[in-house]
């Protein structure tokens, strides 16, 4: 795939990204270039290049461990599904109670034990996830439980790799976490169908009576009238009407009749809306957000950015070599004049650079071998500082030869007469070195006076 | 075969001697070591051509050669035209008069810098506009001009806006197809890239490894920026969480002057440490940003003697207090929401109230306090030797990492806007202005939270929002 398109990321490769970054982050060198050379071409962003470049890094680093929590999420989201369809059905099953020997429902019980309770679940884990993302870091206690049980039965994901996983990384949510939402409102989906499916059952196969009496005046005909104008006004319905309440009234009232229609088009519009519908909307959303999570990783974290860099370092490399043009400059005599004071003479007339300087017969043996490998390491040769009156013909002849079997017969050398301190030299002094040095027939020997 | 010009884009930079040609490539090239590039003030300090690659994954992206520079202009131009005869001469009789020089030495310098240029590379002229303008540098121009290469000149104004600039831009204008400036001494890396950007001007067959080089280099760029803002969250998480311990016997606990000295000590080794933390945080920037020349002096005694309480440290470096307390209070009214907002309203809005008035009086009263010595009350246990500790840090002020975020941000400018063209032995000091103060209220709430979360001990010392922060507040401060 080429660097430019849009990568898309599925949870799987996510998970697999973030086991592989931590187990084995190393990058091949292969793969590393292939993925500099593709994105360097591009004129990318540096989200667009990282999302693309991840992905073909984790081409290489196959863990299946991400395989293994979708597969994981989706046999528990059939098992839960399963379970909570059949509670469902348990639930309707539990609340028919038998009365003058008729299987009958109690209205309130009715209402109670399907919507009551699934909106007070709601708004107590509304409130608990509240307190608790303060508390506990990001995760309600359910999904903290689902996250738990996906993980050990996912295999071997450690606790940090997890740990990245299910938390939010900023202000980007975490997919994962979103996939266990999705499975949490599959529960709810899963017990709804069982509450409708459920009922429909019961009014199918069996002969059942509804009423609502009560000796609570709370629970009374007007409360009920109440609740079911507000739930049907969810749907632009009116609920039941005070005619159609008063006639379900009576425990001991018989089955069928316009009253029951109305109730029973009631309760199953009721389960469906404030039952299901929700959960379907919520179980949307969770996928919805799943999604976008997923579209909008940026993948910041510390491991991320290191393995990035890794990647796609972009550094450039010194291959230069600078200029070819140094000498070693050898005081002869101890002269002691200062590299500095015939650094631009060298640099201007001869065109050397002094790199290192060393005085003869006081070099210590450590010196003494620095200054054979710097002369034979040195581009342009050896520059003997001598002083116009002070040739020693034996001396330099005995320097001469041990540099050309230290450094090599192709050294250059050569010879600056220098003055009385930084001065040029006596013009008898120079042609005496001159001559002395014409005398040696070495084509890589010459002499130089030093100009002021 | 050439021996100058690749198949990478190649420019010569050539000029008279001493016009800041190495120096030009030193910083353009971010190189500082004289063993590379050497720049000095001595005239004739490049001695011969020598090629400068800008190499990119072992691919060589552009190449610069180096010159030794006219000295003879003049006198190069009558020969090259006497070796013409009549009309103008062209590349092919510069070509020839490399030729012969090389082998005679007489303008072997002139030779050595024409050389690549008849090989085909591109010409970046250097002049220093604080000089005026004489007969030599028209003989250049001239010389340049035959050989019919695509050529640029570049101000190198070192006295900034001279004022022969003018003059100079009108001149050259005439003789270059591009005129640019820049200062080697003062370019910072927009101006760098923009040079760079300028090429495609003039070498249009290589547009497309030019850019390919300019993204490279803006991606290098990018990727040292935010690298640096790690290592600086990486400071600030270590500092803050830092803590010294030190055993004290009972004579110790109960002789004042014994404790004294064991507190004194105590408190020498965490501002060392501080200190050491500090300086291998430079290091790393300087790396980082190659270079070799900037030194960082970064002394314990500098922390040690850094007192919170003094006006002085209050009006140079971290938060005013005002900025402080506002900071703690959004940051500690955010932490109360989240009660307000878990317990469903029922403690109707008292945890933020609570929250901020903690944080903001917190941040207020506590501001000048530096990091505290204390005794422990139960005692330490070492290694199953259990006796009480004098323990330091981490610091009871949040401004503490206000303050040390200033100094980092003040360094990190000095160390981004330092040209490597220069080579005077530059070093990283304490003097300059804070930054921190001119945040906005929004980037302050955020790294405060950060903060007292590092200072609680966060596990985590990484934070995806304050490190983007952190990565647009040194873009701000590579501008300023």
């Amino acid at each position: 795939m080429a660097a430019g398109k849009k990568v898309s990321w599925s949870l799987e490769n996510l998970v697999d990204f973030e086991v592989a970054v931590r187990q084995s982050p190393r990058v091949d060198s292969e793969v590393g270039r292939r993925i500099r050379d593709e994105i360097r071409a591009e004129n990318l962003t540096d989200l667009s290049m990282r999302r693309w470049g991840f992905k073909e890094w984790l081409r290489s680093k196959k863990t299946g461990a991400g395989g293994k929590v979708v597969s994981v999420t989706r046999l528990l989201a059939v098992i839960l599904l399963a379970i909570t369809f059949l509670m469902g059905i348990g639930v309707i099953r539990g609340i028919v109670t038998k009365v003058d020997g008729n299987s009958s429902l109690n209205i309130w019980v009715l209402l109670a034990g399907t919507i009551g309770v699934q909106w007070l679940l709601f708004f107590g884990g509304v409130i608990t996830f509240l307190l608790a993302r303060y508390w506990v870091g990001g995760v309600g206690w359910l999904k903290h439980l689902l996250s738990s049980v996906v993980r050990n039965l996912a295999g071997k994901i450690s606790p940090d790799t997890w740990r990245s996983l299910i938390q939010g990384k900023g202000k980007q949510p975490s997919a994962l976490a979103w996939r266990l939402t999705r499975l949490l409102q599959l529960v709810g989906v899963g017990f709804n169908v069982g509450l409708i499916a459920g009922l429909f059952g019961l009014l199918w196969f069996t002969n059942v009576h509804f009423y609502w009496e009560s000796s609570l005046s709370q629970f009374g005909g007007e409360s009920l009238g109440k609740l079911t104008r507000f739930l049907a006004a969810a749907w632009g319905g009116g609920g039941l009407s005070d005619s159609q309440i008063s006639g379900l009234k009576d425990i001991a009232g018989g089955s069928g009749g316009e009253n029951w229609d109305a109730f029973f088009r009631f309760i199953f519009a009721a389960l469906f809306v404030w039952g299901l519908l929700p959960r379907l909307l919520l179980w949307g959303l969770a996928v919805l957000k799943e999604r976008k999570a997923l579209a909008a990783l940026e993948f910041q974290d510390v491991e991320h950015r290191k393995l990035w860099r890794e990647i796609s370092r972009v550094e450039r490399t010194v291959t230069m070599e600078g200029m070819k043009d140094g000498v070693v400059l050898l005081d002869v005599g101890g002269v002691g004049i200062a590299t500095d004071a015939i650094r631009p003479f060298l640099l201007q007339r001869l065109r050397v650079n002094p790199e290192k300087s060393f005085a003869v017969g006081i070099l210590d043996e450590s010196e003494e071998r620095e200054a054979w490998q710097a002369m034979k390491e040195a581009p342009c040769g050896v520059v003997f500082l001598v002083e116009g009156w002070d040739l020693s013909p034996k001396q330099i002849m005995a320097l001469v030869a041990r540099i050309r079997k230290e450094a090599g017969a192709g050294t250059v050398l050569r010879i600056l007469v220098m003055g009385d301190g930084i001065a040029p030299p006596d013009a008898d002094d120079f042609k005496t070195w001159q001559e002395f040095v014409d005398g040696m027939r070495d084509p890589k020997l010459e002499c130089v006076a030093f100009e002021g | 075969m050439n021996e100058w010009v690749t198949d990478a884009p190649t420019f010569a930079v050539v000029g008279k001697v001493n016009m800041g040609k190495s120096s030009v490539l030193s910083t353009l090239l971010e190189i500082d070591d004289d063993m590379l590039i050497r720049v000095s003030s001595t005239p004739g300090e490049t001695t011969r051509c020598y090629a400068l690659p800008l190499t990119f994954d072992d691919k060589e992206m552009i190449r610069f050669v180096d010159t030794p520079g006219f000295s003879r202009a003049l006198e190069v131009m009558r020969v090259i035209q006497d070796l013409h005869g009549e009309g103008t001469p062209d590349r092919a009789t510069i070509r020839r008069f490399v030729d012969e020089q090389m082998e005679k030495g007489e303008f072997e310098d002139e030779a050595r810098l024409l050389e690549p240029v008849v090989e085909g590379a591109g010409v970046l002229y250097v002049v220093d506009p604080s000089k005026p303008m004489r007969d030599a540098f028209v003989a250049e121009m001239e010389i340049l001009r035959w050989t019919g290469t695509p050529r640029m000149a570049l101000l190198n104004d070192k006295a900034e806006n001279s004022d022969r600039t003018e003059d100079w831009k009108v001149r050259l204008g005439s003789y270059f197809n591009l005129v640019r400036t820049f200062n080697a001494h003062h370019a910072r890396f927009e101006e760098r890239r923009s040079l760079l950007k300028s090429l495609l001007e003039i070498d249009e067959k290589n547009k497309n490894l030019i850019e390919q080089t300019i993204r490279l280099i803006g991606r290098e760029w990018h990727q040292r920026r935010e690298e640096s803002a790690e290592f600086i969250m990486d400071f600030l998480a270590k500092a803050l969480k830092h803590r010294e311990t030190e055993k004290i016997d009972e004579k110790e606990e109960e002789l004042e002057h014994r404790k004294e000295r064991a507190k004194e000590r105590l408190r020498k080794r965490y501002y060392s440490s501080i200190a050491t933390f500090e300086e291998q945080t430079y290091r790393k920037l300087l790396k980082l940003y190659r270079h070799k020349l900037l030194k960082i002096e970064v002394v314990d005694e500098k922390f040690h003697g850094l007192d919170l309480s003094s006006e002085e440290t209050w009006q140079k470096w971290g938060l005013s207090r005002s900025q402080l307390a506002i900071a703690g209070g959004l940051a500690g009214g955010a932490a109360g929401a989240a009660i307000d907002i878990g317990t469903a309203g029922l403690t109707h809005g008292f945890g933020t109230v609570i929250g901020a008035l903690t944080g903001a009086g917190g941040a207020f009263f506590n501001g000048d306090s530096l990091p505290e010595l204390k005794i422990t009350d139960q005692g330490v246990t070492f290694h199953g030797d259990r006796r009480k500790a004098l323990i330091m840090g981490p610091p009871e002020s949040d401004n503490f990492a206000w303050v040390l975020l200033d100094r980092v941000l003040h360094h990190y400018q000095e160390i981004v806007t330092r040209s490597h063209g220069r080579r005077d032995v530059g070093t990283i000091d304490c003097e300059g202005e804070g930054w921190v103060r001119k945040f906005g209220r929004e980037r302050r709430t955020l790294i405060q939270k950060w903060v007292i979360g590092q200072l609680k001990g966060a596990e985590r010392s990484f934070d995806a929002d304050v490190f983007r922060e952190l990565v647009s507040v040194l873009v701000e401060v590579e501008k300023s």
